[in-house]
């Protein structure tokens, strides 16, 4: 038994200390899924808030059937892409997350410098969540398809659809950039 | 008209767009042997799919290579909030559970009798919460409304339709005689302190008060804020003055932050308190997108305010503006 299924076990039982170490386990991979997604800090905080919650709340019904970054994955984007959709997405910063924030925080600059890291990505968030969530699951997190089908609770052949409309939108995005595919992959590999 | 290359392909029965379609599922071998094989045919002689495959890799692989340098840190502080938070709530939920077997099995071994006796406390305390504890004078308070918002942030919505009725502002006791104009805040009357001590019940006397001077408007909007981070402790000290109806208050409140945390901020709301009579009391309306959502109301010992009853903001998905209630004036 791996040492995550052990503390899954633990946790099934209701062992508090179990809860803790799963939870300094998963949180990395939380936290960068969940900002993937949101592209706000204070959205991704919130929502690993969330995911630990409902892990506590449903721990007893993970039955062991799919693995459990798969259900664990699956908290996570349902969670997500419920704070999408409801659109109550922070419109501004409150002053207290702020506050929480190291002096010199500058949200411009920091914006600024993600988006020129990221810009391929850039494009990918400009897409609609049906096409969205499948090339992030698949590239960003390297979910097997198959996974990610389970993730969506779509067909497997869906996510290859959809994973190839997004292969062409994101082609008619690169080229209305106004680079061409080699430019931008000399970009990115710098 | 189709170059060589492209009339080659076409002669193996199937054509681009087939293979446009079917590209991503073909490239991770996940397509029947038949359909792989007829389409690994129709790119070796199909320039333009060879290059679209190859295009298709390369922008894999880039997705892939800018991924692998994105490396998002929760600050320890946030790591620590969170889970602080995390376990007041896994442990306030393990005490209703055990809490609830406790009664479970006292109910299978005592019968319907002790679940009687059990309902009627739960129903008293639940009265006695609801029941205004403060003695008031049956006034009506002034139609006039003091204006003190703090930090609305809200935007400019259409409202909803409104079917549900909801419960109206309570009652706070102003003088009949007082006539009190809409006006600046800061020019009302400030009451002298009360010194008599005979007035002020037993355990209100040694309350010290967490934000000593501020108006009600303020420490309405501490409340909120303290409720949407689920701050239980804090809740506990702003709410001090609470005495017996503490507890369930607070459980309210808490009610309040699981539906809505994350999704409202205590600047989302404005805070207007009525005018303070001749006895020292006022109340502060939450009014949430210009409807009325809930109240706090507030004796004033001293120099300072204390909260002695409160209303959270009405528990609907969330305030999705489903109420009919006065407007703000």
């Amino acid at each position: 038994m791996s040492q995550l299924d052990n503390l899954v076990q633990r946790c099934q039982l209701g062992e508090l200390a179990a809860f803790s170490e799963l939870f300094h386990h998963v949180e990395a991979r939380v936290y960068r899924l969940a900002m993937t997604i949101l592209q706000n800090e204070q959205d991704a905080e919130d929502a690993v808030q969330d995911v630990y919650l409902r892990i506590f709340e449903r721990i007893k019904s993970y039955s062991g059937e799919a693995a459990f970054m798969t259900w664990l994955t699956t908290i996570v984007v349902n969670i997500c892409r419920d704070k999408l959709r409801r659109h109550k997405v922070r419109r501004a910063l409150s002053l207290d997350w702020l506050r929480n924030r190291a002096s010199g925080y500058d949200l411009v600059e920091d914006v600024a410098q993600r988006q020129q890291q990221r810009q391929l990505w850039t494009l990918v968030n400009q897409l609609d969540e049906k096409h969205r969530f499948p090339v992030i699951l698949h590239y960003h997190e390297r979910i097997p398809c198959d996974e990610v089908a389970t993730i969506l609770k779509i067909r497997t052949s869906t996510v290859y659809s959809r994973l190839n409309t997004a292969r062409h939108r994101l082609r008619v995005m690169l080229r209305d950039q106004g680079g061409n595919e080699k430019m931008t992959r000399e970009l990115i590999r710098s | 008209m189709m170059n060589r290359s492209e009339q080659n392909a076409s002669n193996h029965n199937i054509k681009c767009e087939q293979v446009d379609d079917q590209l991503l599922a073909y490239a991770k071998g996940a397509l029947p042997s038949t359909e792989q094989r007829a389409i690994a045919n129709h790119i070796a002689n199909c320039d333009r799919c060879a290059l679209a495959l190859h295009e298709l890799r390369s922008l894999e692989s880039d997705l892939k290579l800018e991924a692998s340098r994105y490396h998002p840190q929760l600050s320890p502080e946030a790591s620590q909030r969170i889970q602080q938070q995390v376990y007041r709530r896994m442990r306030l939920s393990m005490v209703w559970q055990r809490l609830f077997q406790t009664v479970r099995a006292g109910a299978a071994v005592a019968g319907a009798g002790v679940m009687l006796i059990i309902a009627v406390f739960v129903g008293y305390q639940w009265l006695q919460f609801m029941a205004n504890p403060v003695d008031e004078n049956a006034i009506v308070a002034g139609s006039s409304v003091v204006e003190t918002e703090i930090e609305t942030g809200t935007e400019t919505e259409t409202e909803t339709a409104v079917s549900i009725p909801t419960p109206v502002p309570t009652d706070v006791p102003v003088a009949q005689t007082q006539e009190v104009e809409t006006q600046d805040f800061a020019s009302l009357p400030i009451l002298p302190p009360t010194n008599n001590i005979s007035n002020i019940p037993i355990y209100w006397q040694d309350l010290e008060s967490i934000t000593p001077g501020d108006m009600p408007p303020a420490i309405a909007r501490e409340v909120l804020d303290a409720a949407l981070d689920d701050d239980a402790s804090r809740l506990n000290k702003l709410l001090a003055a609470m005495s017996t109806h503490r507890e369930p208050s607070i459980r309210l409140w808490q009610l309040f932050t699981r539906r809505c945390q994350g999704t409202v901020e205590a600047f989302d709301f404005s805070y207007r308190q009525l005018p303070t009579g001749d006895f020292p009391l006022t109340a502060v309306h939450l009014y949430y997108q210009g409807n009325y959502t809930g109240e706090i109301k507030f004796r004033r010992i001293g120099d300072d305010w204390f909260a002695v009853f409160s209303h959270p903001p009405l528990i609907n998905e969330c305030l999705q503006a489903q109420f009919v209630l006065p407007r703000e004036q």
